[in-house]
């Protein structure tokens, strides 16, 4: 008896212990998707848990367009009302259905949002098809706490497809051959349920534009067969039954998305119509005009799926729409929500590493990181000093790193900051490498730097232990985001020899003057510019004070009837002339950095020289006015020659704005020659089909403008919008540099206006007012008013 | 159900906790009926084959068995009159009369497996007179659903009414108990085939729970798990691209198709037959053992006493030994004196048994004349082997060659396995046309690189299941050596440690849960031998 009782003593703990490892097992094994590569499935599936009991006001249930394309933050911050994206890719119906009643037992959201993408099936869409889905089920099943809706969704999914049971139950069973792909990841421990602080949303950082933007819900096309499949429409009444059961509303809701037409459009709204649901469609032309969609910068993928500012667009309207219809209760001052206050800042730390993200070019980049409190690395390999210029070193510095890397070439260098001061900088001679080890912002940081001429030169940046750099030629730089917790930039730019300095090659030919004028300073360049006589008569004030920032002494709205000849290199003036001086020799050659250049003298009155030689080539100034001839070190060869003839109108100062009748070229003008514009909006009228003001709005990405019923101001300065205010009442005010704006409207006691540096300008009675001030000479240049049709 | 399913787990759960709570005297019952439920879940339309075997045999039996009782007591009665010859004759009488009931089962047993299994051979001559006659219909050949298990439990049953003919044992007279022996389901799929005499027994006497047998047949299944799932359906990952498409897969990789072919069979089959004896070891019950080390076999007759045991020696006793022992070979034996001179002429009808019994073996796997040529090899070879052993011999007497060093061993065990090797291609082969192929893709091109450049690593599967897989392959091999030398794995490892055997424990039911092939992207392939 005593040995049966040993006997199954041993039985019972061997079962445990095996069971014990099996389980261990299985969260290694398990598949994860890491926040990276698979859009953050993993946590936003589990931070839904984190969320406290009846807290959320809105759910948002759909595919992977949902799940970038709203940003429940964004609506937190300017409705106050929360909601949380249980979104996953490719959610079938059935999915979404279960994962709201299991969402109900916990939550008690007033409204159900759900996207629509999956209703209306098509060749390449069965929604229902489980066995192609089979790995996008798993998505949001695997990470479902257990629990009765769990088996009865995976009961619905078995009972209708080839799937087997434990499959869908068993990760282990699913995912057993993983542990040939294991990784480091895999064997992390499980945090358990952690908070996830963007609500569901994956916020894609990059912008990738439509490859060929048309108008892509063309009306009466179809892009494929598309149809209502039944188990959809039964799952979608469902949900919608679930809804009123527990006090929700449900909205139908579609994000721009080039795979969507017409066709589509019009089946979801006639069914939403029959099942009395709302539903928005921001696929649709109406909608994606009036929130400003914008196709080259709100798309992460070139149409499919919306980055954060596509996302940021969307949810401003949606939370307007959500806060208006439903009056959902603004939380921002109730002391319980403090929590989402402080996400909201860890999501704009997001929008911080996107902005970062977004400057391609180097001195935009460094400018971003000042004072971030990221954590900045740089490393060298290679030659980094032959075009290491003063304005890099400059932006350098204000980071806190002080190296000079012109010189000696191949400069080992390891450089870390904070933005702000230099935490660790070093530079080496050729022979020597460089390298560092520490840990800062609790991660460990190890640091390697080579650079020797030929072939032998490398660069290393590690962050725990995982190689991070791009390992090109030239300034190696890793930006890594202590809040955020994870590497946020990796880029790198050759200044050496063989570099292409900072910049893609694009054509100096297509720009603008103004964008031309900012251009040519690069140190790149060497600028010949020759203005005859007549040049300065329409140049404006603006273009005049850029062309000086060459580094010349004359400002060439000085210049009268006399010709006029310069060449500068890398902001410096090398040569100036005025007229016809006695000692001045057209055919006079000067040297500059190994280039023989000589000017060729002119013919005729008025005109000091007729072209540039460099190197033995000619090159000649042909037209009236302004002049370039833009030669690139780099490439050792002449860039541009352009000329701009500001002897006419179209330079002007002068522009007639009275006579411009469309808003839209209105602000355009202004802005083209640096002018504030002031727009004001009243709130009287309903104009939410002004086209012209929403054009005009999209154009200069203004945010609030296509608000109805709501009186607007905005205000685009030195080409950027640079304050909005929107309310029934406005009583606003806007500092910059020497300018003031008051804005009055709808207070009590006082008329409407607008005061500018201290002169009132009374609001027209027209819908719409806008004023065009000169800052610099601080005049009004115009002002117009326009009603709404 | 499938012995690779959890659902077969669950059963064999239930049937072991049923059976070994049950009182002894009804323990068969439990069986019985754990028996028929298993059969049941393969089709209860099937079972009527089942039982039409067994009752078939049952009667029969009963009647041989009757017959012998009077031939018996006849005998005894007169015992003291008669002599040798007359006990003869009434022998022979009533052996003519048992003849005849013996014949009939026979025949109605194997017809039905004959024409459910051979179908396309039955028809094709009577379509043939057809033809010639100028009948106008043709009898269409259709693949007929085989009831799970026929190939073996027809054997099974005939040996016992066989046995009965020749007066072994005393027959089975309670029906369900006789049922028991037929249908008893851990062999029931793919065998062993066992014998009345050890099997019954067994089976209706009552078993204890032993903790030592149940951990011996657990572990057996184990291992049997971990060849089926770990090594032979990945490895048929492998063969199956190779044969699928010959021409690119040509040269060195038919050469490896072929060697991984049988690695992949061998671990099916014996993997099959470790959980059916693992099972009945849990219940008390010892099957008969069906292989051998196979692969360490010094010629090819020995071999074929490694492999598929239990069904070689159905063919020796059943079919060789009355063959060699009967008139018309024997007369035969006679002519061959005759014309071939003593020695050789011994031979020849043994030699022609031999080859009789290699193709029925090897038409026994199915209906498909490559069958028939592959048998034909190996019958003419043994049968060769056979005759010139004496000369063999002699030869390496002369080459003074050592006999019993182990590099000699080695030798022929590498000869053993490349002559089984040539037949698995024949085989493998759907048709004379596929043959011909296999053999000139095989000659095509010379690349042994194959095997070091990490092309192995993409013929479906990845390099680290390969490594995987290779190192069970590697435990097998150090299991079977060990087994050669006459250790038996279980015994050693229940002398360790227990830490050490539960890690052992641990790790082999890990290594089934993460290198199985099972799950989703696996068509879990059923065990080779229950299409039989």
């Amino acid at each position: 008896m005593k040995r049966k009782k040993l006997l199954v003593i041993k039985v019972v703990i061997f079962s445990l212990i095996l069971l014990t490892i099996l389980l261990s097992i299985s969260p290694v094994l398990q598949k994860k998707w890491i926040y990276y590569k698979d859009n953050a499935a993993t946590e936003i599936a589990k931070g839904f848990y984190a969320e406290p009991k009846d807290s959320l006001d809105v759910i948002y249930l759909g595919t992977s367009y949902i799940r970038n394309g709203i940003s429940p933050m964004e609506i937190w911050n300017d409705y106050g009302i929360t909601g949380y994206v249980r979104a996953s890719a490719q959610q079938a119906p059935v999915v979404s259905y279960y994962l709201m009643k299991e969402a109900f037992k916990t939550q008690s959201p007033k409204i159900v949002v759900y996207e629509a993408s999956m209703i209306v099936q098509g060749e390449t869409s069965e929604s229902n098809n489980y066995d192609i889905r089979e790995e996008k089920l798993h998505e949001a099943i695997d990470y479902m706490k257990f629990s009765k809706e769990k088996l009865e969704l995976v009961n619905e999914i078995v009972r209708n497809s080839n799937i087997p049971y434990l499959g869908l139950l068993s990760p282990v069973y699913r995912y057993h051959d993983r542990w040939a792909d294991l990784t480091e990841k895999d064997f992390e421990q499980d945090p358990g349920i952690k908070p996830y602080a963007y609500k569901g949303q994956y916020p894609a950082l990059n912008a990738a534009p439509f490859s060929e933007y048309s108008d892509y819900m063309k009306k009466g096309e179809q892009k494929e067969d598309a149809y209502f499949d039944q188990t959809t429409i039964e799952y979608i009444s469902k949900l919608n039954e679930l809804c009123k059961e527990n006090g929700a509303q449900l909205v139908l809701v579609h994000l721009p998305n080039i795979a969507w037409d017409d066709n589509k459009y019009n089946l979801v709204t006639e069914f939403a119509g029959s099942e009395e649901i709302p539903y928005l469609d921001y696929s649709s032309n109406e909608l994606r005009l009036k929130i400003g969609y914008d196709p080259t910068t709100d798309s992460c993928d070139g149409g499919l799926h919306l980055n954060m500012d596509g996302a940021e667009k969307v949810s401003r309207h949606l939370g307007y729409y959500l806060a208006n219809e439903f009056k959902i209760k603004d939380n921002r001052e109730n002391p319980e929500y403090e929590q989402w206050n402080v996400d909201y800042d860890l999501y704009m730390k997001e929008k911080g590493a996107k902005q970062l993200s977004q400057q391609s070019d180097l001195f935009q980049y460094l400018e971003e990181m000042r004072a971030s409190g990221y954590l900045i690395i740089f490393a060298a390999k290679s030659d980094v000093g032959t075009y290491f210029t003063n304005e890099i070193q400059e932006h350098m510095q204000a980071l806190g790193l002080s190296a000079d890397l012109s010189y000696p070439l191949y400069n080992s260098y390891i450089g870390i900051t904070d933005g702000e001061t230099a935490l660790y900088e070093e530079k080496g001679w050729a022979a020597e490498g460089l390298s560092y080890k520490g840990r800062i912002d609790d991660v460990d940081v190890a640091v390697s730097s080579i650079s020797r001429r030929g072939q032998n030169s490398s660069v290393s940046i590690r962050i725990n232990g995982e190689e991070m750099a791009l390992d090109n030629n030239g300034l190696n730089i890793v930006v890594y985001a202590p809040e955020l917790g994870r590497v946020i930039s990796k880029r790198s730019y050759n200044t050496g020899v063989n570099g292409a300095l900072y910049k893609d090659s694009f054509s100096l030919d297509n720009l603008s003057l103004k964008s031309y004028l900012e251009e040519i300073t690069s140190p790149r360049y060497t600028v010949f510019l020759s203005a005859d006589k007549d040049a300065a008569r329409c140049l404006s004030s603006k273009y005049a004070a850029k062309i000086q920032a060459l580094g010349l002494d004359l400002n060439l709205r000085d210049l009268y009837g006399s010709p006029y000849i310069a060449v500068t290199d890398s902001g410096k003036k090398i040569l100036e002339q005025i007229g016809y001086g006695e000692d001045y020799n057209p055919g006079e050659t000067i040297g500059l950095q190994d280039m023989a250049i000589s000017f060729i003298p002119g013919e005729g009155d008025g005109i000091s020289v007729s072209g540039v030689s460099i190197n033995g080539e000619n090159y000649e100034f042909v037209d009236k006015g302004l002049n370039f001839v833009v030669w690139d070190k780099l490439s050792n060869q002449v860039e541009s020659i352009r000329s701009f003839d500001t002897s006419n109108d179209s330079y002007t100062d002068t522009v007639r704005f009275d006579q411009i009748e469309s808003i839209t070229e209105y602000v355009a003008t202004a802005k083209e020659k640096g002018y504030t514009a002031i727009i004001s909006v009243g709130g009287n009228n309903y104009y939410g089909n002004n086209f012209s003001l929403l054009e005009m709005a999209a154009q200069n990405n203004l945010q609030w403008a296509w608000q109805e019923n709501i009186p607007y101001v905005g205000i685009i300065e030195d080409w950027e919008v640079s304050y909005e205010a929107t309310g029934f009442i406005l009583d606003a005010s806007y500092f910059s540099g020497n300018t003031e704006i008051l804005i009055s409207e709808g207070v009590e006691g006082r008329e409407d206006m607008i005061q500018i540096n201290g002169i009132n300008y009374l609001r027209a009675e027209e819908d719409i007012q806008i004023i065009v001030f000169d800052k610099a000479e601080n005049t009004v240049v115009s002002t117009k008013a326009w009603d709404v049709m | 159900m499938s012995f690779l399913s959890l659902d077969f787990i669950l059963y064999i759960a239930i049937v072991v906790g049923v059976y070994f709570l049950a009182p002894r005297r009804y323990q068969w019952m439990v069986l019985l009926f754990s028996s028929y439920g298993f059969y049941l879940f393969a089709g209860w339309k099937l079972v009527f084959f089942l039982l039409f075997t067994t009752i078939s045999t049952y009667t029969t039996g009963i009647i041989l068995g009757n017959l012998n009782i009077i031939c018996q007591r006849e005998i005894k009665s007169k015992e003291k009159q008669l002599e040798r010859k007359e006990k003869k004759e009434i022998k022979q009488k009533y052996n003519h009369k048992k003849k005849v009931w013996l014949i009939i089962c026979l025949i109605w047993n194997f017809g039905i497996l004959l024409f459910l299994k051979y179908f396309p051979f039955i028809i094709a001559p009577i379509n043939f007179i057809f033809e010639i006659t100028g009948i106008s219909y043709e009898i269409v050949n259709r693949t007929w659903m085989l009831p799970l298990g026929i190939s073996f439990y027809t054997f099974q049953s005939a040996g016992y009414i066989i046995d009965l003919y020749r007066d072994k044992f005393e027959p089975e007279r309670n029906f369900l108990k006789f049922a028991l022996f037929v249908s008893f389901f851990p062999q029931i799929i793919q065998g062993p085939i066992s014998r009345f005499d050890e099997l019954a027994e067994q089976l209706y006497r009552g078993h204890r729970f032993e903790y030592t047998r149940f951990k011996y047949g657990i572990e057996l299944m184990v291992w049997g798990y971990i060849k089926k799932l770990v090594i032979s359906d990945r490895l048929s990952i492998i063969t199956s691209t190779i044969y699928s498409d010959p021409v690119t897969y040509s040269g060195f990789y038919i050469v490896l198709v072929v060697i991984l072919g049988w690695i992949e069979l061998y671990t099916d089959f014996s993997g099959g037959i470790d959980v059916a004896r693992g099972v009945a070891q849990i219940l008390g019950i010892e099957l008969p053992q069906n292989f051998r080390q196979p692969f360490f076999a010094d010629s090819l007759a020995e071999f074929w006493r490694r492999w598929h045991i239990s069904l070689n020696n159905w063919w020796r006793d059943y079919i060789f030994y009355p063959l060699t022992l009967s008139k018309t070979f024997t007369n035969m034996g006679k002519k061959c004196r005759q014309f071939f001179g003593d020695t050789t002429g011994k031979k020849m009808p043994i030699m022609l048994a031999l080859l009789i019994i290699r193709v029925l073996n090897s038409i026994w796997h199915g209906a498909y004349l490559n069958y028939f040529w592959g048998g034909l090899y190996h019958g003419i070879l043994i049968a060769l082997s056979f005759l010139l052993e004496p000369q063999i011999k002699a030869i390496a007497k002369k080459l003074k060659i050592n006999t019993e060093c182990m590099s000699w061993k080695l030798f022929q065990y590498a000869r053993t396995f490349f002559l089984i090797c040539i037949p698995k291609i024949i085989n493998t082969a759907n048709s004379y046309d596929e043959i011909f192929l296999f053999f000139k893709c095989l000659v095509a091109k010379f690349n042994p690189w194959i095997l070091f450049d990490g092309s192995l690593y993409n013929l479906g599967v990845g390099r680290r299941e390969l490594q995987a897989t290779f190192l069970f392959v590697g435990i097998g091999l150090i299991f079977s050596i060990f087994q050669e030398m006459g250790y038996s794995v279980r015994e050693k490892l229940d002398e360790q440690n227990m830490i050490f055997r539960w890690g052992v424990y641990v790790a082999a039911i890990c290594s089934i849960v993460i290198f199985g092939v099972y799950g989703l992207g696996y068509d879990v392939a059923n065990f080779t031998y229950m299409q039989f």
